[in-house]
């Protein structure tokens, strides 16, 4: 315990007495706008934004490409055939939803929880959130066969008096993501609202005035306007936080309601859920992680944040894990000899390769983050969160292709062979979500400076122990005050 | 001052508005403008606000400000977004398009949870973002705080502390607010002015607006009314789907062939099979299928002519063809001779009379194709009691009954026209509720389904008196 005094500003050392400081550096009201709003106002875009936007839209314009191709062949230019009909396009689809998912949480159920050191991450989460959804959304939206026929998804009138059926889960799924797409886009864009308008107050180009100034909305910071915002921001959370859940239970209703040995089990939704925020967090780690070091964000997203993002990804790793092994014990216990032989098969038959590849990558790996070198270590933790985001891909992969590729019918019994056009299409997947992802970084505040200047007030009225939110977590506040190593940051 | 705010209007010597709004006082930190909002209040104005650039816990009590209604907005919003999630998924399946399941009801509510979940948080997450920006008066894209020139009003986003008073106070004097702002600690005060009131727009483009809207309305009703046609041709759509098919018609020109027809000719060996074509058909069909007909086939009705009323010939096949493909016969004048129309057209009955032998086998047939094809709904017996009837009464189906064809409705029936009904259907209401058969079973079969119909009918209204004497002693 000697270390509180060696080391006092280390913000990742847990001291139960104070809070560790979530703004480092002496930071000002005027300085934190002008670190973030710089980002998106300097004339001087840097060369590596350009290096990145060029690589990313060129993979953009190829998926654009692939997708007219498929529209004008038809599907056969993808690998799907018989037995394997969901094949990458579906894996593709999984994956991005799934990434999608660690942005809402962070918001939502970070914000319920009042864990404000979410505020320096949260819109950078969100914002990878969406554009994951937007990534997610185009598998399923072309994967239909005949496009020009995909309002038959949605339950409008149309002239063969058909409507879809309400008691299928891939309906459900049409119903979990465009309502989550549309949440997590109003949480966003409502949390944007504030610092969009800062941004329009220190514009000086008109083309800049104009469009900050519409997006918006006219935003005065008024005590009546932030009692109202602050109301629909809560509520927002609230909704998206069982949301958030049932998105990805829907999708794993998905399989779980077939009959498909592997598909069939209750599991599913718990395990699809955890994988989720797993691979999301991953994603924001990878994201964020260069992110910080190319904008010089380090005292806005301290070591303290990638700390407990890490925490997270060690605890939602452990949670696959533990799918993974209820899955085998219960096709086991189920004996159940499809189940069995579907198991078998995952683990040691013809793409034992890809399933050991999840298992180390998801699992093991990911056990790196019980040493605080590795939770505190940025370089090793993008490694760590390359790999995962490598490792819930092929669980994706797993779960689908091995499940039907080993059909009832052992005379159906085909490998799943993937065409260029899939290749390039999840490249190009990548390539959008990147491009979409730099147009933000580069146009938008990315960190929400609003509620950052909340805490940073809050931090310099109270010090950092922090004794309101000590009593709001339901814990006594210390009864004998340590005295301040550190002094409140100047404000 | 009109508008974007625009911080460089300060230095431009535009007008100043002459109209005083109220008065901005700024502060220099979060706690001073707290302590400022309650002696403002406490000194009795009512219309005045605080801006910061983040939210200011405590504020809300110190300036008098009642909670927002917004969560009542939310709970109704999303108690809507279930009600229509229930309504929606009762009318698509259980309703407008009832689509059987593996037999599981029509509407359930566990099957209906999830998209009424999701419903719910779309309605309540909608109303609670745009009941949050209505409720503010958002969008606004005009802001009078901006006229203040001592202060800059743009750092309220940033880090600046503000305070505003109204002119719209009862008994409110610029003097006496800035007096009272300055004794709460403000570093600055100002005056701001009122905008000046917008232009009023042209009335020529006021209802040159209306105009344009009105005609923007004309080609979606002009869709609607089309959707609304009871047309049998495909209603407008904007996909042509599959409504043009690069295919081949029969009888149409094909570079393919020596002798250029699309339609090949029989090969060598290949089994007869007779096809009609009931609609207008007046001979055997082999001419609508496109090839040659068989000349060893004996020709229906022996190949005479008739002669009508008016003298006009008929063949006799024709006669014959439409008996047995359409249940037809001619109508004759009390002279025996076939009768015309005034507009000349020939009068076609049903006939009474069967274009088949009455026949052991064929009454045997009968009753086979009648087992095969109309037990299904209409029962063994023929008393509308199927097993289908019997599953959509179980069901409550709606709209659904059956029709008894042993009664005294189909019974007083000409064969001619229970021909027709098998072969065409019933359509009642604009509904086909009974489809036609003539796909499924040939003519010849038809007729004898008709002589077992006419034996089920007598069965079943049947006395003593209808049993062969040999035979009585069976059923007593």
């Amino acid at each position: 315990m000697a270390s509180v005094a060696i080391c006092p500003d280390d913000p990742a050392y847990d001291d139960v007495t104070r809070r560790p400081p979530l703004v480092l550096g002496g930071q000002t009201l005027r300085s934190i706008t002008d670190k973030v709003c710089s980002i998106a106002e300097t004339p001087h875009t840097p060369l590596g934004w350009y290096i990145g936007f060029g690589v990313a839209s060129t993979f953009t314009g190829i998926l654009g490409a692939c997708i007219l191709y498929l529209f004008v062949t038809g599907v056969g230019v993808w690998g799907n055939n018989h037995p394997v009909y969901w094949g990458w396009p579906i894996v593709n689809f999984v994956f991005w939803v799934g990434i999608g998912h660690a942005g809402t949480l962070i918001s939502a159920i970070l914000f319920l929880l009042r864990q404000q050191w979410r505020t320096s991450i949260n819109r950078f989460a969100e914002a990878m959130t969406i554009f994951a959804v937007v990534c997610a959304g185009l598998f399923p939206g072309i994967h239909i066969g005949r496009v020009w026929v995909v309002y038959w998804l949605a339950p409008v009138p149309n002239y063969l008096a058909m409507w879809p059926n309400f008691r299928s889960p891939l309906l459900w799924d049409v119903f979990a993501i465009s309502t989550y797409a549309s949440v997590s886009l109003l949480f966003w864009y409502l949390g944007m609202v504030p610092d969009l308008a800062t941004l329009r107050d220190r514009a000086k180009s008109p083309l800049r005035k104009i469009v900050y100034g519409g997006a918006a909305l006219g935003w005065t910071g008024s005590a009546r306007e932030w009692h109202r915002y602050e109301r629909a921001y809560l509520l927002l959370a609230a909704l998206a936080t069982p949301l958030v859940l049932s998105v990805h239970s829907v999708v794993s209703f998905d399989f779980a309601v077939s009959q498909l040995p592997g598909w069939h089990t209750t599991v599913f939704p718990p395990y699809f859920v955890a994988g989720a925020i797993f691979s999301g967090f991953a994603m924001v780690l990878t994201l964020l992680v260069p992110a910080r070091a190319i904008f010089k964000l380090e005292n806005l997203v301290t070591i303290r944040h990638l700390d407990n993002m890490n925490k997270i990804l060690l605890a939602t790793s452990l949670m696959v894990g533990f799918a993974y092994v209820t899955e085998v014990f219960i096709s086991w216990y189920s004996a159940a000899p499809y189940e069995q032989a579907a198991f078998i098969n995952r683990y040691f038959g013809n793409y034992w390769w890809a399933t050991w590849l999840m298992v180390t990558c998801n699992v093991i790996i990911p056990q790196t983050m019980w040493f605080r070198w590795a939770r505190t270590t940025p370089w090793f933790m993008l490694i760590v969160a390359v790999c995962v985001n490598i490792g819930m891909w092929f669980e994706r992969f797993v779960i689908i292709v091995t499940s039907v590729t080993r059909d009832f019918l052992p005379s159906s019994w085909q490998n799943f062979y993937p065409t260029v056009i899939d290749y390039l299409m999840l490249a190009g997947s990548f390539g959008l979500f990147f491009t979409l992802f730099l147009l933000f970084v580069r146009l938008l505040p990315i960190i929400a400076m609003a509620e950052v200047k909340a805490v940073a007030a809050h931090q310099a009225a109270h010090g950092t122990h922090d004794t309101d939110a000590g009593a709001a977590d339901g814990r006594p506040n210390p009864t004998i005050d340590q005295p301040h190593v550190r002094q409140a940051e100047p404000i | 001052m009109y508008g974007k705010p625009n911080p460089s209007d300060k230095a431009s010597d535009a007008p100043t508005p002459s109209v005083v709004g109220g008065v901005i006082a700024e502060f220099d930190s979060d706690v001073a403008l707290v302590a400022a909002a309650r002696s403002v209040k406490e000194a009795g104005y009512r219309t005045f606000d605080c801006f910061s650039p983040y939210p200011i816990h405590g504020i809300d009590p110190a300036m008098g400000v009642r909670p927002t209604i917004l969560p009542w907005l939310v709970l109704g919003a999303g108690f809507v977004g279930c009600v229509v999630a229930m309504a929606l998924q009762w009318y698509a399946n259980a309703f407008a398009y009832p689509l059987i399941v593996s037999g599981k009801p029509f509407f359930s509510v566990p099957a209906n949870i999830p998209v009424a979940f999701e419903l719910i948080v779309l309605f309540a997450a909608f109303t609670a973002f745009l009941g949050a920006l209505a409720l503010n008066d958002l969008p606004r894209f005009f802001c009078q705080f901006w006229s203040a020139k001592k202060v800059d009003f743009g750092r309220s986003t940033t880090d600046g502390f503000f305070l505003t008073v109204d002119a719209d106070n009862g008994g409110f004097q610029v003097d006496q607010a800035r007096q009272t702002l300055l004794e709460s600690g403000a570093a600055t005060v100002d005056v701001y002015f009122r905008p000046p009131p917008p232009p009023a727009i042209p009335s020529t483009l006021v209802w040159g607006g209306v105009i344009v809207a009105l005609l923007a309305l004309v080609p979606p009703l002009l869709t609607a009314k089309m959707q609304f046609r009871n047309k049998a041709h495909p209603y407008v759509h904007w996909v042509l789907d599959m409504d043009f098919q690069p295919k081949y018609e029969p009888q149409a020109y094909s570079p393919y062939f020596i002798d250029g027809q699309t339609s090949r000719p029989r090969p060598e060996g290949v089994v007869y099979r007779t096809r009609e074509r009931s609609q207008g058909g007046y001979a055997a069909t082999e001419m609508f299928a496109g090839y040659a007909p068989d000349p060893n086939a004996a020709p229906l009705g022996g190949g005479g002519i008739l002669r009508d009323e008016q003298g006009l010939p008929i063949t006799e096949e024709t006669v014959a063809a439409r008996h047995y493909l359409e249940g037809l016969i001619l109508a004759k004048n009390d002279a025996g001779l076939p009768k015309r129309d005034d507009a000349g057209r020939l009068e076609w009955i049903p006939a009474s009379s069967y274009p088949i032998a009455i026949t052991d086998e064929a009454m045997a047939r009968g009753q086979q194709r009648f087992e095969i094809y109309c037990s299904a709904c209409h029962g063994l017996s023929g008393d509308g009691k199927g097993p289908i009837t019997l599953r959509a009464l179980e069901l409550k189906a709606p709209l659904w009954s059956m029709r008894a064809v042993n009664d005294t409705y189909v019974s007083d029936q000409a064969a001619g026209q229970i021909f027709a009904t098998i072969t065409h259907g019933v359509v009642r209401g604009g509904m086909q509720i009974m489809p036609g058969y003539a796909s499924q079973i040939a003519p010849e079969d038809r007729w004898k389904i008709i002589l077992y119909l006419r034996a089920l009918q007598r069965s079943q209204n049947a006395t003593l008196d209808d049993v062969p004497p040999e035979r009585r002693s069976v059923l007593k």
